[in-house]
């Protein structure tokens, strides 16, 4: 202990509330109005009314208070309308957020309430791998960004929105590493409505310990979910632990990323499955341009706050939420995934789900995908055209156990980024080809054999320096014969589902944007969805007029 | 203490073994055509249950299929009933020791078995030759093969068309007769009853019961006549809490279960430990101490009870007998 040479790790927060006084009250938050005109057509449907309008206004209120400099008090209210709302009748308010932070003897810095927490890909991450198609496609990223996926607190750092209380504290060291920061938290996820369902927790922490001599980072993590017993009379209980170690080693030239750890997981069944195994994950960069990874999670890891993607699969969407002459419900894409946010999860999934094989199968749970192992590439050469930038990745993955026969099913991804700028006018174009095979060494067994080509082109032209125009297009599109797997709630096949799969949807969008001040955005659009599932065609027209505002 | 995590976390790989067995069903199972690999077979062309014998089954089938075994017997027309899902049947999931699914029991008699499958019109057959019939692992109170016991007490309404007797007449349930109860009285729910004291059954045991209320089932087989729905069948037991030799009406336990037989006959198992305080059909505070305990089991009664404005009513039953740890298999 005695190299420690204090017990205080001096936040920068702590710092800045030290030296530069901030006010005691200050308004924050945001606003958005929105309005949508849609139209659906289907061939055949005499049934479905062809057009549904909605839009509607909020406003996000947010009081942050500062009683004293040791704490922060930040409470948020939503007002929202939606058009056409009677006299009030359409009005709703709801609390968004209520957060107590603060410091305790300038020593402990202290959240209660809601809390946006992250910790790695293995253990905490919200997962969205389907939104990477997105990136190419300005106007729709904006609105899953700015109406999905800010109603239910995503952010860039894949975080999930939680209630509980955290604590972090920090070391500083004379020899050795010199800095330890480590981190506490506890989190209610789920509440036992008086008995009717077993409260569940989530809790752990993290330290990581920083050397300055040495360009080396270890780091350690712990995320345990459990059933409360005694909260309900229910008496099989789940449980989870994930235990990881992550690092970096090396910079400049080379640097050396890793993480490894192994999960435990014990379902509520009365057979009292339980499931363990591990994971490692290495990531070489070489210089700025190279990027070689390897990693490998065993079928039977199972981390329920990084394998949870941030939407929900199963989900049905709000618009034409029947359609047909029998009334089916009408499967969420990626139309939908933009704009509505109760297609998105906000809690944790103890069971992984049935495979979605309309769009992913290399890693349709994210990095965290069970039951993978193999090597992804990424180059970025540099070109000598002024403006053109190009980015090339590979993948080459396989399972490592295999499902319903010894042959293992293979994954491949080719993805390509070119952007180029010429003058006020951009183009982006991706393209990105996944394969999925598998033979069957039994000649009644149909072969494994999926194609699932995704992309996208850009075309922007910046007016000025408030005004610019996107035109979009984005395709995705998986043929073949897959194999969905139908899981039960201990994440065990238990079936399997071969079907022929052919579909193709394609969303064109043409937005043009004003961004007068600096968060806010007035966009005026239309987008297109048409969907075409087994020779079933389904087509979505919307024109929108969106603003957007933080402040 | 520095690098505790990374040591634990290393450790906990190092302790996983992973299960690399495919996971999930057999795709050639799933997907692979359907032949029969091994044609149906029985243990022994002949078998005696009364002396404890058990045949089986066995056929082998390319791909993993629902089966169902059904076997009828000829002069009885008894039928019993194994199903499972299963590339291969055998002596751990096609093993048969002399019950019954469709009542009547099974007599000394040849049967006819055969083999179907779900989703494939493939029939397999062969037969089986019953040389001696199951013994009932059971307690049997009365399977009225001679009328009823002379040990019971009955009291009968006046009605009209009032019976309570011993039939013969098919469908038969277990062995040659059972008791029929049936009846029109006007102006009373009650139209017969029959009590059994443990005196009387044993004078020395009585009824010979566990402690355990969660290990005693009471069985009975019942039907009631076809085209009527009306006819309840109301098992009373009455306990002697103090042990002063009497039940006492109103304070002392007396559990109670209503059964509405169907058409067909049927078999009732309860757990003497899920019986409950009934009053005027509905359930009720305990009358006695609440504890039940079928050591101490004074009387059964069997009331026969029908709405009085609904007419005629007629249920009949057969076999009532305490099972110990299971349901009884006749």
């Amino acid at each position: 202990m005695k190299k420690i040479l204090f017990i205080a790790f001096i936040f920068c927060w702590a710092g800045v509330w030290a030296q530069t006084p901030l006010p005691k009250f200050s308004i924050n938050g945001g606003a958005r109005a929105v309005y949508f005109a849609d139209r659906l057509a289907i061939s055949g449907d005499t049934t479905t009314l062809p057009r549904e309008n909605s839009g509607h206004v909020l406003a996000d209120l947010g009081v942050n208070v500062r009683p004293n400099a040791a704490t922060e008090v930040q409470a948020m209210v939503r007002i929202r309308n939606d058009y056409g709302g009677f006299w009030g009748s359409g009005v709703s308010f709801d609390i968004r957020q209520l957060q107590v932070k603060g410091l305790i003897q300038n020593r402990f810095k202290y959240t209660v309430g809601d809390m946006d927490y992250a910790l790695t890909p293995f253990t905490m991450y919200r997962t969205a791998p389907l939104l990477d198609v997105l990136d190419g496609v300005p106007a729709l990223q904006l609105f899953q960004q700015q109406m999905a996926g800010y109603d239910v607190f995503m952010n860039q750092n894949g975080s999930w929105r939680t209630q509980g209380a955290s604590l972090d504290f920090g070391l500083l060291f004379r020899q050795g590493p010199a800095r330890m920061s480590n981190a506490l938290f506890a989190m209610r996820l789920r509440p036992s409505f008086g008995g009717a369902a077993t409260e569940q927790w989530a809790y752990g922490g993290r330290s990581e310990l920083q050397w300055d001599a040495t360009p080396l980072r270890l780091a350690g993590t712990l995320i345990a979910v459990r059933d409360m017993p005694g909260t309900s009379t229910q008496t099989n209980l789940y449980q989870s632990s994930v235990l990881t170690t992550d690092g970096d080693f090396g910079n400049g030239l080379l640097r050396l990323h890793w993480e490894a750890g192994s999960s435990l997981a014990r379902f509520a069944d009365t057979a009292f499955t339980q499931k363990t195994d591990f994971f490692y994950a290495l990531k070489l960069k070489v210089g700025k341009r190279w990027e070689l990874s390897y990693r490998e999670v065993g079928p039977d890891f199972f981390s329920p706050a990084a394998q949870t993607t941030a939407y929900n699969p199963a989900g049905i969407p709000r618009s034409f939420r029947t359609i047909g002459n029998d009334r089916q419900l009408r499967a969420a894409s990626i139309y939908d995934y933009s704009r509505e946010a109760g297609l998105y999860r906000a809690g944790w999934n103890t069971s992984l789900g049935n495979d979605q094989s309309n769009y992913l199968l290399l890693d349709p749970f994210g990095e965290a995908t069970p039951n993978r192992r193999g090597i992804t590439l990424a180059w970025e050469p540099e070109l000598q055209l002024k403006g053109l930038s190009l980015a090339v990745s590979t993948a080459l993955f396989s399972e490592i156990r295999g499902s319903g026969t010894n042959e293992l099913t293979r994954f491949s991804r080719a993805e390509i980024n070119l952007a180029y700028v010429f003058r006020k006018t951009d183009v982006k174009i991706m393209y990105r080809d996944q394969r999925t095979w598998r033979s069957s060494a039994n000649v009644e067994v149909p072969d494994f054999s999926v194609q699932q080509p995704w992309w996208t082109v850009n075309i922007g032209h910046q007016f000025s320096d408030i005004f610019r125009f996107d035109a979009s297009l984005l395709q995705v599109q998986s043929t073949g014969f897959v194999f969905d797997a139908i899981r039960n709630a201990q994440n065990e096949i238990i079936d399997f589902t071969g079907r022929t799969l052919n579909y193709r949807e394609l969303l064109p969008v043409a937005a043009i944007s004003y961004k007068a001040f600096g968060k806010s955005t007035l966009q005026l659009g239309i987008v297109a969805s048409a969907i075409n599932q087994s020779g079933a065609e389904l087509n979505l027209r919307s024109g929108f007029l969106a603003y957007f505002i933080q402040f | 203490m520095r690098h505790l995590f990374f040591t634990l976390t290393l450790l906990s790989i190092w302790s996983c073994q992973r299960d690399l067995d495919p996971a999930g069903p057999q795709l050639t199972d799933l997907y692979g055509n359907f032949r029969v690999l091994e044609p149906l077979t029985q243990s022994a062309p002949e078998i005696d249950f009364s002396t404890g014998q058990q045949a089986h089954f066995t056929a082998r089938l390319s791909i993993l299929a629902d089966w169902q075994i059904q076997i009828t017997g000829r002069t009885s027309g008894a039928v019993k009933r194994i199903i499972g899902r299963s590339r291969t049947i055998d002596i751990t999931n096609a093993r048969w020791a002399g019950e019954t699914t469709d009542f009547p029991t099974f007599r000394e008699e040849a049967c006819d078995v055969r083999l179907t499958f779900t989703g494939h019109t493939d029939t397999l057959r062969t037969a089986i030759t019953i040389t001696g019939i199951r013994i009932l692992d059971a307690t049997v109170l009365d399977d009225f093969e001679n009328g009823l016991r002379p040990e019971w007490t009955s009291f009968v309404q006046t009605g009209a068309d009032m019976k309570f007797v011993g039939v013969s007449t098919p469908p038969l349930a277990e062995g040659a007769q059972y008791y029929r109860m049936g009846g029109t009285v006007g102006w009373d729910w009650l139209k017969g009853l029959l009590g059994l004291t443990a005196s009387a059954f044993n004078s020395t045991n009585g009824f010979g019961l566990s402690a355990d209320a969660g290990s005693v089932y009471f069985n009975g087989i019942f039907r009631q006549k076809a085209g009527l729905n009306n006819g309840i069948v109301l098992l009373r037991f009455r306990e002697d809490d103090n042990g002063d030799g009497v039940h006492t009406d109103g304070g002392e336990d007396m559990w109670a279960i209503e059964i509405r037989p169907g058409i067909n006959w049927s078999l009732e198992s309860i757990k003497y430990i899920d019986l409950v305080t009934l009053v005027n059909g509905l359930p009720a505070g305990a009358l006695g101490n609440g504890v039940h305990e079928p050591q101490k089991l004074f009387q059964i009664d069997v009331l026969f009870l029908a709405n009085p404005t609904s007419g005629y009513a007629e249920c009949d039953m057969d076999l009532l007998a305490f099972s110990r740890n299971e349901p009884m298999k006749p």
